[in-house]
Order: structure tokens, then C-alpha cells, then sequence
């Protein structure tokens, strides 16, 4: 037997995981904006082998349903189109992104801390607070790097602001469905430095370039 | 019974074009193996890790050897470490180590990595790692938890120590059977043989993208009422 033989193959996690509001408000530009936006990261991060580990992307889409998609290797993970109707049960969609962080199985302690964005156009119809404060008191949870798109005027840039918690990221306005694509450029980008860094850890997101400051909420 | 100790310890950057920050040595009588893992995120973690491995076989091991209680090493490494380094926060690392003092093996660790040992009978023992909830995050000098165990020196066969480039990307529950095979290598071939297959091993490093700095010691326990009867 080699001493290879008790090593792993395959590179240590980068996990990404995206929150996508697919309730009714979202129906028209704004789901069209957000499916293409969404393709184009799955797209962008298929090259998923980088100097420091292999980015995984995962999905919670959330309206009257809380649909999750685990995170698997970049390059394996084919973007499914949503579509846009009922409620916003984000506090449940909160809800079973915290059970993904808590499992070892699916997120072993060897993987980076996890990225989550969330990206919603409205205000939460269900528990949000009492999910939030439960993500929170995760030990693990707690742990990732939270980032918040708001899209449209409708958007509760409150709420969104507490799921970031740090005053150091803001919370991104996209008052035009343009501004989509921007933002998850901008995460990509992020990942991206991520991931070639030396510590992955220590760089938690991109410098905010090209965004207009009335678009960034801290 | 008697105890007959070799030791192997090395250290290996996970970049070739960037300097090790972990840093391994074992004592000159092959009782003794450090290894130390300095904070890439600490300016100075390269000092970090060099420090904590020259107090813990300088000091710390003659202070065991002197009578010291294993429980009274987290005091002592924490008062030397403030000496050394006069409270810099710019350096910090893990610590593991494995001591033969007296008729006990102390072991200890700081921090993440592995520190594993076997007894006679087989039995695993480890040390609770002070790691973080994902890779990179862990407990170091100088603040931490440094969790120490003892054994009888007769009833351990070999202890195992990694820092966590290299504990991390092992195949979860083969730790043991690593530390067997390397121990036959000791055996089989002697213990420059080890560390020239432990060098190849770091070096050219099977899981992909993994850069982080890789060091491993091995301590190993030759029964002498064993020797005398081959």
C-alpha cells in the first residue's frame, strides 16, 4: 500500500451558496434577470479548480416552497431556471441553509468558510427573525461570509442588512434588473480572489468596484 | 519495561516558492518531536512557529524531565511564549508535541492537526484538535486551549503528529493505519529511509490545490525486553 493511498484526490471546498427569491413579486424582468445572472455565475465558475480548492455551488430557492439545490462541484452544477410566484418564506429558506452548514457530511470541516448570498425583491412573509437568530446561534453557520443583493425599490433593505450583519459589507441596490448581473459579476469576482488567495479565509469579498455608492447600503 | 526511541520529524512549504511557515524537529536523543504550524493570516508566523518548537524542546521538555506535572505545561508554554515573543500578536501558531519523560509519554496539542497514538494493544488515542468549524480556522498561540495527555512509555508502540496540510486531506479513519505503515517503514528500512519516503510524500502531495504547509513527526516505541528477544 502507498502512503498516497491515505490521502484524498479531490481539493477542499470552496462552498458557495445562493438564496434566490422566486415569489410572485419577482414575475417579469426581474426572475428573467435573475435566471440569466444565475447562469452565467454557474457558468463563470465551472473553471472550479483553483490554486486553493475546488469552488462547490449550491442554491436555495425559495417562494411558497423552499427548493435546495446541495452544493456539488462548480463544474457539475447546470443552472435550473425558476419561476416566479407565491409568497417569500425566506425565514425557511434560512432555515434549510443552516441544516446544509450543520452537516458535516455535505460540508466536511477540510472546506473553506461558505459564502452565502441571499438576493430578494421584497419583504419575508414567514419566521425571518427567528430563523436569522437561529442561523446565528449556529457555532458553524455563524461562521460564513454573508453578502445581500436588493433588488427592486420593494426590496426590505433592513432585514438584508441583518442577514449581513457586518458593517464592513453593505448591502447592493439593484434598482435597474441591469444591476443583477453586476452584483453576481461582483461575487464571482469574489470568489474568484477567494480562492487564489493564500488564506481564502482572510479575503472575504472583493473590493466594490463599479457599483455607485447610492447603490451600496451599510 | 524498557523503551527504545526513534523519532523522524519534518516540515515541507506547500509552495515551492514560498518559505515554510510550519516548523518540526525532534530532540537529538529521538525522545522528543515537535511540530508547529504558524499562522499564515500572522505577519510573522514563520517566527511563531520556530519559537514554539525551540521553547517546547528547550524548555518545556527539560522542565518534564526536571519533575514538572504534564498539567502544569499549559502555564509554563504560555509564560515562555509572552517572554519570547512580549505579547506580539503578529505571531502566533499551533503546537503539538510528543515527549518521552521519565517512564510516561506526555503528548500535547495546541490547536489543529493530529496527534494520535497507538498502544500495544492497538488502541487509538488522540487529542481533541482546538481547530475551527472549517479548514484555516483554528486555536493557536498565543491564546488556545492546550490539551495534554499522558500514557506509561510502555504501553505506547508509536504516536503520530501532522499539522493540518496534512491531516485534513487524509482519508478520514485510516490516521492508524498511516502510522502502522510508517512504523514498518521505520522498521523495515530504518528511519532515514522514513524520512526520505516522508520528504517524496509531502513534496509531491496527492490531493489537488492544496497549499498549505506540510509537516509530520513520528515517534516510535521499541519494547527493549522485545529487542532482546529477536
Amino acid at each position: 500500500m502507498s502512503l498516497d493511498d491515505f490521502v484524498l484526490p479531490t481539493p477542499r471546498p470552496l462552498p458557495v451558496i445562493v438564496l434566490a427569491d422566486a415569489s410572485g413579486s419577482m414575475h417579469g424582468s426581474k426572475i428573467a434577470a435573475l435566471n440569466a445572472a444565475l447562469r452565467e455565475l454557474t457558468q463563470d465558475l465551472s473553471d472550479s479548480t483553483t490554486p486553493q480548492g475546488e469552488v462547490h455551488l449550491g442554491f436555495v430557492v425559495f417562494n411558497e416552497h423552499v427548493d435546495v439545490r446541495a452544493p456539488a462541484k462548480a463544474s457539475e452544477v447546470v443552472w435550473q431556471e425558476v419561476q416566479a410566484n407565491g409568497q417569500t418564506r425566506m425565514g425557511g429558506a434560512l432555515d434549510a441553509v443552516r441544516e446544509l452548514l450543520e452537516d458535516r457530511e455535505r460540508l466536511p470541516p477540510r472546506a473553506y468558510t461558505p459564502t452565502l448570498v441571499l438576493a430578494s425583491d421584497g419583504a419575508p412573509t414567514d419566521h425571518f427573525s427567528r430563523a436569522l437568530k437561529d442561523l446565528m446561534a449556529s457555532e458553524r453557520a455563524a461562521k460564513a461570509t454573508r453578502v445581500a443583493l436588493a433588488i427592486g425599490e420593494d426590496a426590505d433593505v433592513q432585514v438584508l442588512r441583518d442577514f449581513v450583519g457586518n458593517v464592513e459589507i453593505p448591502v447592493i441596490r439593484a434598482d435597474e434588473v441591469a444591476k443583477i448581473r453586476d452584483f453576481f459579476r461582483w461575487v464571482t469576482f469574489s470568489v474568484r480572489t477567494r480562492s487564489k488567495s493564500v488564506n481564502p479565509d482572510a479575503s472575504a469579498v472583493a473590493p466594490l468596484v463599479g457599483f455607485d455608492q447610492d447603490d451600496l447600503v451599510f | 519495561m524498557g523503551v527504545h526511541p526513534r523519532a523522524v520529524a519534518l516540515a515541507v512549504p506547500g509552495r515551492p516558492d514560498r518559505a515554510c511557515e510550519d516548523a518540526a524537529s525532534c530532540s537529538l536523543q529521538q525522545d522528543a518531536v515537535v511540530l508547529a504550524d504558524g499562522l499564515g493570516s500572522a505577519p510573522m508566523g514563520s517566527l511563531g512557529s520556530h519559537t514554539a518548537v525551540n521553547l517546547a524542546l528547550g524548555p518545556i521538555r527539560d522542565a518534564l524531565h526536571a519533575g514538572l506535572a504534564p498539567e502544569h505545561l499549559a502555564k509554563l508554554l504560555a509564560d515562555l511564549w509572552e517572554r519570547e515573543t512580549h505579547g506580539d500578536r503578529d505571531v502566533a501558531t499551533t503546537c503539538l508535541f510528543a515527549f518521552i519523560a521519565g517512564d510516561e509519554v506526555v503528548l500535547g496539542q495546541l490547536g489543529d492537526g493530529l496527534v494520535l497514538a497507538i498502544d500495544r494493544e492497538g488502541q487509538e488515542h488522540r487529542l481533541p484538535a482546538g481547530r475551527g468549524q472549517f479548514g484555516n480556522h483554528t486555536e493557536a498561540l498565543p491564546r488556545g486551549t492546550l490539551h495534554v495527555a499522558r500514557h506509561p512509555a510502555g504501553s505506547i508502540q508509536s504516536v503520530l503528529l501532522a499539522t493540518d496540510g496534512v491531516s485534513d486531506d487524509l482519508i478520514p479513519g485510516t490516521e492508524a493505519q498511516l502510522l502502522t505503515a510508517l512504523v514498518q517503514i521505520a522498521r523495515e528500512q530504518g528511519t532515514d529511509a522514513l524520512q526520505t519516503q516522508l520528504e517524496s510524500w509531502l513534496t509531491n502531495w496527492r490531493t489537488p490545490a492544496s497549499h498549505d504547509d506540510r509537516s509530520v513527526g513520528v515517534l516510535m516505541l521499541e519494547s527493549t525486553d522485545q529487542e532482546q528477544g529477536r
